[in-house]
C-alpha cells in the first residue's frame, strides 16, 4: 500500500461533496417535477456525449503523453496493454476479459523489458 | 393473501375496486417489493467485479478500508468514483476532482426525468430515498414495470430493484478492500482503471456523433495535460462534448 496522496480530512471533504452533488442531480426531477416539466432535448442530447468525452479524456493521458517540448511519449506497455484490451473491449463489450487481457499484457511487457 | 401471488393476479383482482383498503395497499407493496428484488438479480452479478476493482484500487492509491466503503455508500456510482480515486492518485485539484465527477455523474439526471412522472405519488421522505438509489438497472425495470402495468406499487417495486444493487455494491467494495489490501503495488493494479473505462466507453459509443465527442477530447487531453491544475481534462471534455453535439445536429440529423 502507497502512502495516501491526499490528507484523510480532504478525502472525507470530497466524499461528502461528491455525494451531495450526486444525490442533487439524481434526486433533481423526482423532487421537482411540476416545477420543471420535461428536460429541454438540447440538453437530453448534450448529456449523452459527456460520459463518452470525460471517460476518454481521462484514459488517453495515461497511454500518450506530451512533454514541454511537443514531443509524443509512449509507456510502451501501457500502450500495447491498451490497444490489445480497446480491441477485446470493442469485440466482446467484457469487462472481465478486457481486465484480464490487458492486465497480462502490461505484466507481461514490465517482465520482459 | 400469499406473499408468492404474481402482480398480475392481484392487478386483475383489485382493478374493479373503487377503492384500495390499506392493508391491500401493504401487502401489494411489500410483494412488488419482491418481485423488484427477483426481476433485478440476475443483473447483480454484473456489479460484483467493478465494486471488487474499486475496494482494490482505492486502497491501492492509499485510501482507507471506512473511506473506501463510505465512497461507495455515499456516492454510490462505479465511474465517477473510479475517476476520483484516479484523480486523488496524481494528486488533482479538489475543484477538478469535484467537477469532473459530477459532470460523469449528470447521465441521471436523465434516468431522473424519466423516472419523476412514476415516482410522483411518493411523500417526499421516499422520493429523497428513491432518488439516492437510482440506477441505471431500477430506472430500466422499474420504468418498464410501470408502463405496463397501472397497478404496480411504485415505492414497493422501485426499491426492490434498487436496494439490493446498493447492498451488492457496498458489499463487493467491502471486500475489494480486503483483497486489495494483500495485492503488492508492482502489480500495477492502478492500470485497471483506464481498463474498465475503455469497456465503458465502448458500450458508449453508439453512433458517430458519440465517436466524434471521445475522438476530440481525447487528444485535447493530452495536449491539456500540459495546462495547469489539471484544468485540460475539463476542458478537453466539455469540447468533446460541444463538437459531439454541434456534429450531431448539423450533419447527422
Amino acid at each position: 500500500m502507497t502512502d495516501a496522496p491526499i490528507a484523510s480530512r480532504v478525502v472525507w471533504l470530497l466524499i461528502a461533496v461528491l455525494g451531495a452533488g450526486t444525490f442533487l442531480i439524481r434526486v433533481s426531477f423526482i423532487e421537482l417535477l411540476g416545477v420543471l416539466e420535461n428536460p429541454p432535448d438540447w440538453l437530453e442530447d448534450a448529456l449523452r456525449f459527456i460520459p463518452a468525452a470525460v471517460l476518454t479524456a481521462i484514459v488517453l493521458p495515461h497511454i500518450v503523453t506530451l512533454d514541454g517540448s511537443l514531443t509524443v511519449s509512449i509507456d510502451e506497455g501501457k500502450f500495447l496493454a491498451g490497444a490489445v484490451a480497446a480491441v477485446v473491449a470493442w469485440r466482446t463489450e467484457n469487462m472481465l476479459a478486457t481486465i484480464t487481457v490487458g492486465m497480462g499484457v502490461l505484466w507481461g511487457v514490465t517482465f520482459l523489458l | 393473501m400469499p406473499g408468492g401471488a404474481r402482480t398480475d393476479e392481484r392487478s386483475a383482482e383489485y382493478k374493479e375496486l373503487p377503492w384500495r383498503p390499506q392493508y391491500v395497499t401493504f401487502m401489494s407493496s411489500t410483494s412488488d417489493f419482491v418481485s423488484g428484488v427477483r426481476d433485478v438479480s440476475p443483473l447483480l452479478f454484473g456489479f460484483v467485479p467493478f465494486g471488487l476493482l474499486t475496494g482494490i484500487t482505492a486502497v491501492d492509491i492509499g485510501l482507507t478500508p471506512l473511506e473506501t466503503v463510505a465512497m461507495s455508500a455515499i456516492m454510490f456510482s462505479g465511474a465517477a468514483q473510479l475517476a476520483t480515486i484516479e484523480l486523488m492518485a496524481q494528486p488533482a485539484p479538489i475543484a477538478v476532482i469535484v467537477v469532473t465527477a459530477l459532470m460523469i455523474n449528470l447521465r441521471f439526471s436523465m434516468f431522473s426525468a424519466g423516472i419523476a412522472p412514476h415516482l410522483r405519488s411518493l411523500s417526499h421522505p421516499w422520493k429523497a430515498v428513491s432518488g439516492f438509489l437510482l440506477s441505471t438497472p431500477s430506472f430500466v425495470l422499474s420504468t418498464s414495470a410501470f408502463e405496463n402495468d397501472e397497478s404496480v406499487s411504485r415505492r414497493g417495486y422501485y426499491l426492490g430493484t434498487a436496494l439490493p444493487i446498493w447492498v451488492v455494491w457496498v458489499g463487493s467494495t467491502a471486500i475489494g478492500v480486503v483483497v486489495g489490501a494483500r495485492v503488492p503495488p508492482s502489480l500495477q493494479l492502478d492500470f485497471v482503471i483506464p481498463l474498465v473505462f475503455i469497456v465503458l466507453l465502448f458500450k458508449l459509443l453508439e453512433d458517430r456523433a458519440t465517436w466524434i465527442a471521445a475522438g476530440v477530447a481525447g487528444p485535447l487531453a493530452v495536449v491539456g495535460e500540459l495546462a495547469p491544475l489539471n484544468l485540460g481534462l475539463i476542458v478537453a471534455s466539455l469540447c468533446g462534448m460541444a463538437v459531439g453535439l454541434f456534429a450531431d445536429r448539423r450533419w447527422f440529423s
